[in-house]
């Protein structure tokens, strides 16, 4: 039935340059200017933020080229060249734990704001279970259909988040950001650290460049990706500590969204933001736990021929217990800053190691080698 | 097919059960906090403080039309409860109301002056109103003069809800001098989290209007109302930090009363040396106005004329900001000029040696010199020139 454009299962480049700030984009900024004011003085964190956005982006080069190098095939068989097959196995399985753990946390920080700040009475449980069952019906369609939604979807965040920018002028003090250049070099590349953990998500490029169309340029598009990734997060940032100052900032538990409570559009009409706000932030919440348990399927697909559906439904459920198992927002918070560790460690020394063992084989057995 | 048609149909009628939802509270079921007072019942022991907490729900149906008029029903109801924790005193309100409070549309909150003066019991408080997903960082405080609760009865003729006019009341704020812009809950918050010294609106009672000018005077080291400012040394604050948007200048020129409506206002402080214990602050002032009101027969059409007109309003500005900074400096040793604020944002590491002796131990702040530098400009003068010929000008 390939009667239409995306029946084939390909995309293109410029879908994988939207899929990564679809991915990476969630929960992670809604904390991090607290994390990062706490730990610098002013708006000094602009830093860490630019510093992990640099590092970061080129790890994610450093994936898109390795990927890019093997047009057409799977992570698990360029890997098994380079790192013999059971080791290829391990990788894959390392990186299929860190979506769904990534999947079980977004859920249930999700669920659990909605529940401070939406629904008082509605068990978390309910909240996660409705949300999953949503990204179940989505994920079990086409993945060019994800990429089509991450496409449509992202856009509009990208004008909530400008809408959001612009309308709390009224509120914000150029004053807000003094004192500067006041931070240690060592709370710099603390804070730095901790921006890093809200980058995680790349890893979704070892898979799916496989699937790219126009493979030689996706390394590019990568970037670029990245880098929308980190111009959204240092607006963000600019934006609450020109609003709240570093103090506030460091002490309001999810300063993005007490900013979108902030702020009230004249006219009374659109006086309550964060109601907007919180649905499109929802969309964006949707593609990261969409866009991972996808990949998830196709990474588990290269070890084992399984349906589509059949993997959903077993994988399903052990994402929603993961996700209820931690008690408290304590608990969730620590659970949280694991697997940005895992997740940024995990995936990056996959692919330098990776890229590094490709770089010494080199020319020799490379004959998909595009340059 | 059919079967799968069949299915359908069954689903979809099955949809009308999706319909219940856990928090569903009917508009009718909601009681909307327009207006929160807060008021201290008793000491209980060193410790602890008993609050009383008087919220006002509006009544909708008093509210009425313009055609229909309210038909005699009052549009709000006052209604106290008395605890320790806000929000345990703010659930109370359930056990008297058949409607649950709902916080999102509370605009002013107003506080006694009783509770202002016990150290730390308002910064406590605030975090109620702070932490709670329900309020909104855009709450105006106010500190009442006496009981706050009071205040929430006032009704003059032309107002239906006591808490929209004091709401309506904070608006006017670039008509007079003693006047500052409203402060919300988000600004105090930071204030707080600073340690800085501020200042807060007051309103008093004035028969049946409620009055609202002048302000209290808060330390941020121990998060309590020191003092309050009257209408001369609040104008004078007002020119140094810039709570005020406007107001009226009277100056007297050779015997002769002139009022200038001041329209613009703004000011620059910077910090002349870096010597802790005799630090120089200057402090520069500059206001545009037009002439209001002018009695006596001289023209203000002549630039010497109105050169001096300049000369004496600065005269005058600088005289209130000297009154201001004696004030503060002198009797309350509070910080409330933002010199603090201004060491801390533009000269940190200076601050950083300086900060713990600034209003307490060493008093810093209150061995400062500050020198007052002001600006007046003319910049019309209205419709008539003078309003009687003598003295020929």
């Amino acid at each position: 039935m390939k009667d239409f454009k995306y029946a084939d299962e390909k995309i293109s480049s410029r879908e994988i340059m939207i899929a990564l700030p679809a991915i990476t984009v969630g929960v992670g900024i809604l904390s991090l200017p607290r994390e990062i004011a706490l730990l610098t003085i002013g708006v000094d964190g602009w830093i860490a933020i630019l510093i992990a956005g640099a590092v970061i982006t080129i790890i994610t080069w450093i994936t898109a080229k390795l990927a890019a190098s093997y047009p057409g095939e799977s992570f698990l068989s360029y890997a098994s060249k380079l790192v013999t097959k059971p080791v290829a196995i391990l990788f894959t399985i390392t990186l299929i734990l860190q979506s769904l753990l990534l999947s079980a946390y977004v859920i249930r920080v999700i669920a659990d704001i909605a529940k401070t700040y939406l629904f008082d009475r509605t068990p978390v449980e309910v909240v996660s279970l409705t949300f999953l069952l949503v990204v179940v019906y989505a994920v079990s369609g086409t993945r060019a259909g994800l990429f089509r939604l991450n496409m449509l979807f992202f856009p509009i965040i990208v004008l909530i988040t400008f809408a959001l920018a612009m309308f709390s002028l009224g509120w914000f003090e150029i004053e807000n950001y003094f004192p500067i250049f006041k931070t240690g070099l060592m709370d710099h590349l603390k804070a730095a650290e901790l921006s890093s953990l809200s980058f995680v998500g790349f890893n979704v490029l070892f898979f799916y460049i496989a699937i790219v169309k126009d493979t030689e340029k996706a390394p590019k598009a990568s970037i670029y990706g990245m880098l929308i990734v980190v111009s959204l997060y240092f607006l963000i940032f600019l934006v609450n500590l020109g609003v709240f100052g570093n103090a506030v900032t460091g002490n309001l538990v999810y300063p993005l969204i007490e900013l979108a409570k902030e702020i009230e559009i004249p006219g009374g009409f659109f006086e309550r933001f964060d109601s907007f706000f919180f649905v499109i932030w929802i969309m964006s919440i949707f593609n990261t736990v969409a866009m991972s348990v996808d990949v998830s399927i196709y990474a588990f697909q290269s070890i084992l021929n399984l349906k589509k559906i059949t993997y959903l439904f077993c994988v399903a459920p052990i994402i929603y217990i993961i996700g209820m198992v931690p008690e408290g927002a304590l608990e969730v918070g620590k659970f949280g800053t694991f697997i940005g560790y895992f997740g940024i460690i995990s995936s990056s020394s996959i692919a330098i190691i990776l890229f590094t063992i490709s770089k010494i084989k080199g020319g020799r057995n490379q004959p998909n080698a595009t340059k | 097919m059919l079967l799968s048609k069949k299915l359908n149909l069954l689903l979809l009628t099955m949809s009308i059960f999706l319909a219940g939802c856990w928090d569903r509270i009917d508009i009718e079921e909601r009681g909307f906090v327009i207006g929160t007072a807060l008021d201290l019942a008793d000491q209980k022991s060193n410790e602890d403080y008993e609050v009383i907490m008087t919220n006002q729900f509006v009544i909708p149906a008093g509210l009425g039309s313009i055609t229909e008029g309210s038909g005699g029903q009052e549009a709000f109801m006052n209604i106290s409860e008395t605890g320790t924790s806000l929000f345990r005193t703010n659930r109370k309100f359930s056990q008297l109301n058949s409607q649950v409070p709902f916080y999102q549309h509370l605009k002013v909150l107003l506080i006694s002056d009783e509770v202002m003066k016990q150290p730390n019991l308002f910064s406590d408080m605030m975090d109620f109103y702070i932490r709670d997903h329900a309020m909104r960082r855009s709450i105006r405080l106010v500190v009442a003069e006496g009981e706050a609760r009071d205040i929430l009865n006032l009704k003059p003729k032309n107002v239906n809800v006591p808490s929209m006019y004091l709401d309506d009341l904070m608006e006017n704020v670039d008509r007079n001098t003693s006047t500052i812009k409203p402060v919300h809950v988000g600004e105090v918050q930071e204030l707080i989290l600073n340690e800085q010294s501020y200042v807060l609106p007051i309103v008093k009672k004035a028969g049946d209007q409620a009055e609202y000018g002048n302000v209290v005077v808060i330390n941020g080291e121990s998060n309590q109302m020191v003092g309050s400012l009257d209408e001369e040394e609040t104008a004078g604050l007002g020119f140094v930090n810039g709570h005020t948007e406007g107001g009226v200048l009277e100056i007297q020129v050779d015997d002769d009363l002139i009022a200038i409506e001041i329209t613009e206002i703004k000011q620059n402080m910077n910090i002349k040396n870096r010597q802790k214990d005799q630090l120089r602050v200057g402090i520069s002032i500059d206001i545009k106005g037009n002439i209001a009101e002018h009695f006596g027969g001289r023209s203000v059409l002549k630039e010497q004329y109105v050169n001096k007109i300049e000369k004496s309003a600065e005269k005058k500005v600088k005289e209130l900001v000297g009154n201001t900074i004696e004030e503060v400096q002198g009797e309350l040793n509070t910080d409330v000029l933002g010199i603090g604020k201004t060491l801390y944002k533009f000269h940190y590491d200076f601050w950083q040696k300086i900060k713990n002796d600034w209003e307490k131990g060493e008093n810093y702040f209150s061995s400062a010199v500050i020198d007052v530098n002001a600006n007046v400009e003319i910049d019309r003068v209205g419709s008539n020139d003078r309003i009687k010929m003598s003295e020929g000008g």
